[in-house]
């Protein structure tokens, strides 16, 4: 009995993963840390309710989508396939979106290989800015702002994305910085002045993170 | 004196022709519809999100009549009341129609939604429409409480931004549920649905009484359904539309 159990986790650890189920990751800092540009109050529910929300909903989705594959209900695959587009598209951004923010620093801009490319694609980082502000400010609805790489192009891409589709699945761009433009991001604090939100929200850009997924998209 | 006569009358055609919206007022204090939705959720849900619908519905309609490029067609549309040019939107070239659809459908749906609301009830089950009204829902979904219960779960899963919709289907003539994105009304889809109720889940409509609890703000909606006004609407609704 002794052997089976010493030898059992090494075989049981594929079949494990296949059932894992997602879980929501901490922030990298405290609820307050990016006050004032966002308020503890809103990065308390925006991350413990509706990045939560995302994960539970996710793995209930998945769970029902392994159990319709086992029984070959194609059918039911397909009706569960929004569910699982909308939350773990929701799961993916913010677990971005946490990474790419920190508190605020002076003088916040990118260096180094990813200030170059932006210099590059942009002409300038205020254009930059610029252009995915007005993107982020001019989503429909729900939806997120972002800059992305395109690895066939070489290039940077302001894109934005509507609901929770995430930017990798539905664009082929691979994520550097990114703004959720939901209104639950920012209403609490900013009401309806998207554009408030969205011109402070630079201030708390983590830039050497952006600059770390830069690297690694190319 | 001729000349400014002219002056006088084509100034007079100019403003005629150009009638500009106007941010209606609620039809109630900004407090009357407390504790379901608070004064605060009101006042800038109307005199924030709403009024900035009218204001950029009025800078589309402005910029399309000044546009040299926009044909006749379409500036005579422009001319339009805005239920009219909903009717169209969605054949309008992208840019004109991306505005429009927008701003114009966010006065238009604000316009009906607040009218459609009273004060609280005390308990959701208290609150019901009677007569004509109430037997077509009853003929369409079986009974009151389904339908409640269907426009409960339609509410609560729509994905991101939009609206879910009570209205007389323009083919079958059958009251039927169905739920917008974004700022779409039914009338831009086919312009002889009625529409007869809906609600905002647009998170500005909820947040700052529910938060993220979209699910209580729905349960506390049907307390402030303003069933006789939606009754009106069925009324105009089934006369106005001769074939129904």
């Amino acid at each position: 009995m002794q052997t089976i159990i010493k030898l059992a986790p090494r075989t049981l650890v594929p079949a494990l993963s296949r059932c894992s189920k997602h879980t929501l990751p901490d922030l990298p800092y405290d609820y307050n840390a990016l006050e004032p540009i966002i308020s503890g109050e809103i990065m308390k529910l925006h991350h413990q309710k509706h990045h939560a929300t995302y994960v539970n909903n996710l793995n209930v989705a998945e769970e029902k989508y392994n159990d319709a594959k086992a029984k070959n209900d194609l059918n039911t695959m397909i009706h569960l396939q929004p569910a699982i587009r909308f939350n773990g598209g929701g799961h993916l951004n913010h677990s971005i979106f946490w990474q790419v923010l920190c508190p605020k620093e002076g003088g916040n801009q990118p260096s180094g290989a990813l200030a170059d490319q932006i210099k590059k694609d942009f002409g300038s980082f205020d254009k930059m800015v610029t252009q995915l502000s007005n993107a982020s400010v001019g989503v429909q609805g729900s939806g997120w702002g972002w800059l992305g790489f395109n690895k066939q192009e070489q290039r940077l891409q302001v894109a934005t994305c509507s609901n929770q589709d995430p930017l990798q699945a539905t664009t082929g761009l691979l994520p550097i910085f990114g703004i959720d433009v939901w209104e639950h991001a920012y209403y609490l604090q900013y009401k309806n002045v998207r554009a408030d939100y969205v011109k402070a929200i630079f201030q708390i850009a983590n830039w050497k993170k952006a600059d770390e997924l830069f690297q690694k998209a190319k | 004196m001729l000349t400014s006569v002219v002056l006088l009358a084509f100034a007079v055609i100019c403003v005629q022709s150009q009638t500009e919206l106007v941010l209606p007022p609620l039809p109630y204090a900004y407090s009357a519809l407390e504790p379901v939705l608070s004064e605060h959720l009101m006042r800038l849900h109307h005199d924030k999100h709403f009024d900035t619908y009218t204001k950029k519905t009025n800078e589309a309609l402005k910029t399309i009549m000044a546009d040299t490029s926009a044909n006749e067609q379409l500036k005579e549309l422009a001319k339009k009341p805005l239920e009219e040019i909903l009717h169209d939107v969605l054949h309008l070239p992208e840019q004109y129609q991306f505005p429009l659809r927008h701003n114009g459908g966010g006065y238009y749906n604000h316009k009906l939604f607040f009218s459609m609301l009273k004060a609280p009830t005390a308990t959701a089950a208290e609150n019901k429409p009677t007569g004509v009204l109430l037997e077509a829902i009853e003929s369409s979904f079986g009974s009151f409480d389904k339908f409640r219960e269907l426009f409960s779960a339609a509410s609560i899963n729509l994905f991101g931004s939009g609206w879910v919709w009570l209205y007389i289907d323009a083919q079958t003539h059958k009251l039927v549920l169905n739920f917008t994105a974004n700022q779409d009304n039914p009338i831009m889809f086919d312009k002889k649905h009625v529409v007869l109720l809906g609600i905002d889940v647009w998170e500005h409509a909820y947040y700052p009484v529910y938060e993220n609890r979209r699910s209580e703000y729905i349960d506390n909606f049907w307390r402030i359904v303003n069933w006789p006004f939606v009754a009106q609407l069925y009324a105009e609704g089934t006369t106005k539309r001769a074939d129904l």
